[in-house]
């Protein structure tokens, strides 16, 4: 143990690599390259000065100089260790702000959602108790029902984020039948489908192999795209779904026919609350992608698309087969 | 006449808590409440509840640890219990539901007369 340690302060790269700078950046280095420079000085000195002076004074001569060599040595180095340690604040700074960031994010996000919930029953209380309303004021009634609603999707997926950023969200990853998480969050989105005049199949069937996910994630997962395929669609449209099985995958591809987009807007596809120009009167957080991406990633997935503008989009995830070697649980 | 179901309510929010018990009390059940975890778990301790509707955020002492509290306890081994929080992390629920809870639901996700139908359903009134 103590010779491992020995032979970790030698190893002068390695410890340059902890540091985080490069080699002539690194104090350890830089005194190597010191120690070499003046014991080089002094045998030069040396060698010259006893040809020509005499060997007492050559000897003070030495002396001197090296001296004055380690003097220059130390202050070059200790600047450098200022470096290094000034840099290593910065970065345990930054690590620091960054916590108190995702712990504030998850604080503020889950007080506002108390206040919410209270309006949320609140209203639907008083909608009871009112149920002659004018027109004007089941108009009002909706307004501050949808804002509401609004708001506690926004929570919702703001409190996700902070999770997934901060890393504390947990994934288990068991066998599914991927159709049954289909189906369940088809089911629930089944109602949006029927409002916006649009149709989707939830009675899908096939025969599918058995994938690695997260059940509660994958449910997500399909809720978020397909919901995201309804409500882009165009009216009278169907959403289409379809399946493809391959040596160590299952890849689902979800279809609308709605506005579709270009070859810029597709580059922002899965940024954090970017929403397409045509998506301003569609109701959306603006993080479902970037979140669906994320739990899909940890869930060894992939995601991606196909888009042409005024045609539409198909969206395509794959996840691991079962009969394939498991990819870890992953606790973030 | 059949002796009325008791349902105790242990969530801080006292608008929730108002508006819940108002509801439950409308379907003629007896509703008691508590705002923190000390008080709701004593309650349960000295009267017998039909039902506990509790929140996993309290102050005091948390809902994970009231629950541990109530399962430990003689007169609440077997007592209901609804979770009724803004958590839905997975890692919440597996641990609730090794407590032998009979539901887990999220505030966000439930209407007031849902979660009162549910009430009634876990208590065999229709």
């Amino acid at each position: 143990m103590f010779l491992r340690k020995i032979i970790h302060k030698l190893n002068i790269k390695a410890q340059c690599k902890e540091l985080g700078v490069s080699l002539w950046a690194c104090p350890q280095f830089i005194f190597l390259i010191m120690g070499v420079f003046i014991i080089t000085m002094i045998l030069i000195t040396y060698n010259v000065g006893q040809r020509y002076i005499d060997a007492q004074i050559v000897a003070i001569i030495v002396l001197f100089v090296t001296a004055f060599l380690f003097i220059i040595s130390l202050i070059i180095i200790r600047a450098f260790e200022q470096v290094v340690e000034s840099k290593k604040l910065e970065a345990k700074q930054a690590k620091e702000i960054l916590k108190l960031k995702d712990h504030f994010v998850f604080i503020a996000a889950h007080e506002l959602r108390t206040p919410a919930n209270a309006i949320k029953w609140g209203l639907s209380s008083l909608r009871e108790e009112q149920p002659e309303l004018t027109e004007k004021g089941k108009e009002l009634f909706d307004i501050i029902q949808r804002g509401n609603e609004r708001l506690l999707s926004l929570v919702k997926d703001i409190l996700e984020v902070a999770r997934l950023e901060s890393g504390t969200i947990k994934i288990t990853l068991e066998k599914i039948v991927i159709v049954d998480s289909f189906g369940e969050a088809c089911k629930e989105v089944q109602q949006l489908a029927d409002e916006q005049k649009k149709t989707i199949d939830c009675n899908f069937q096939s025969d599918l192999p058995l994938v690695w996910g997260d059940k509660m994630r994958l449910k997500e997962v399909f809720g978020n795209l397909l919901s995201n395929a309804i409500k882009f669609g165009r009216e009278g449209t169907d959403v289409s779904v379809s399946t493809e099985v391959n040596d160590t995958t299952v890849v689902f591809h979800i279809t609308n026919k709605g506005s579709g987009l270009n070859s810029e807007e597709q580059k922002h596809l899965f940024e954090k609350f970017w929403r397409s120009k045509t998506a301003h009167d569609i109701e959306g957080t603006g993080l479902g992608l970037f979140i669906t991406k994320q739990l899909l990633e940890l869930m060894s997935g992939r995601i991606w698309f196909t888009s042409k503008r005024d045609e539409g989009t198909t969206f395509s995830f794959s996840l691991v087969r079962a009969d394939a070697p498991s990819p870890r649980e992953v606790s973030k | 006449m059949s002796e009325k179901k008791k349902i105790l309510i242990i969530e801080d929010n006292k608008d929730l808590v108002l508006l819940l018990s108002n509801a439950l009390r409308s379907e003629g059940f007896l509703v008691a409440s508590a705002r923190d975890g000390i008080k709701g778990f004593k309650l349960a301790e000295e009267e017998h509840h039909d039902l506990i509707i509790l929140d996993l955020d309290i102050p005091g002492i948390k809902g994970l640890t009231v629950l541990k509290k109530l399962r430990n306890d003689k007169r609440n081994k077997k007592t209901p219990v609804i979770i009724f929080s803004n958590y839905t992390e997975a890692e919440n629920l597996s641990e609730a539901l090794e407590q032998g809870v009979l539901d887990y639901l999220s505030k966000s996700d439930w209407e007031l007369n849902e979660v009162v139908e549910k009430v009634k359903k876990a208590l065999g009134v229709s």
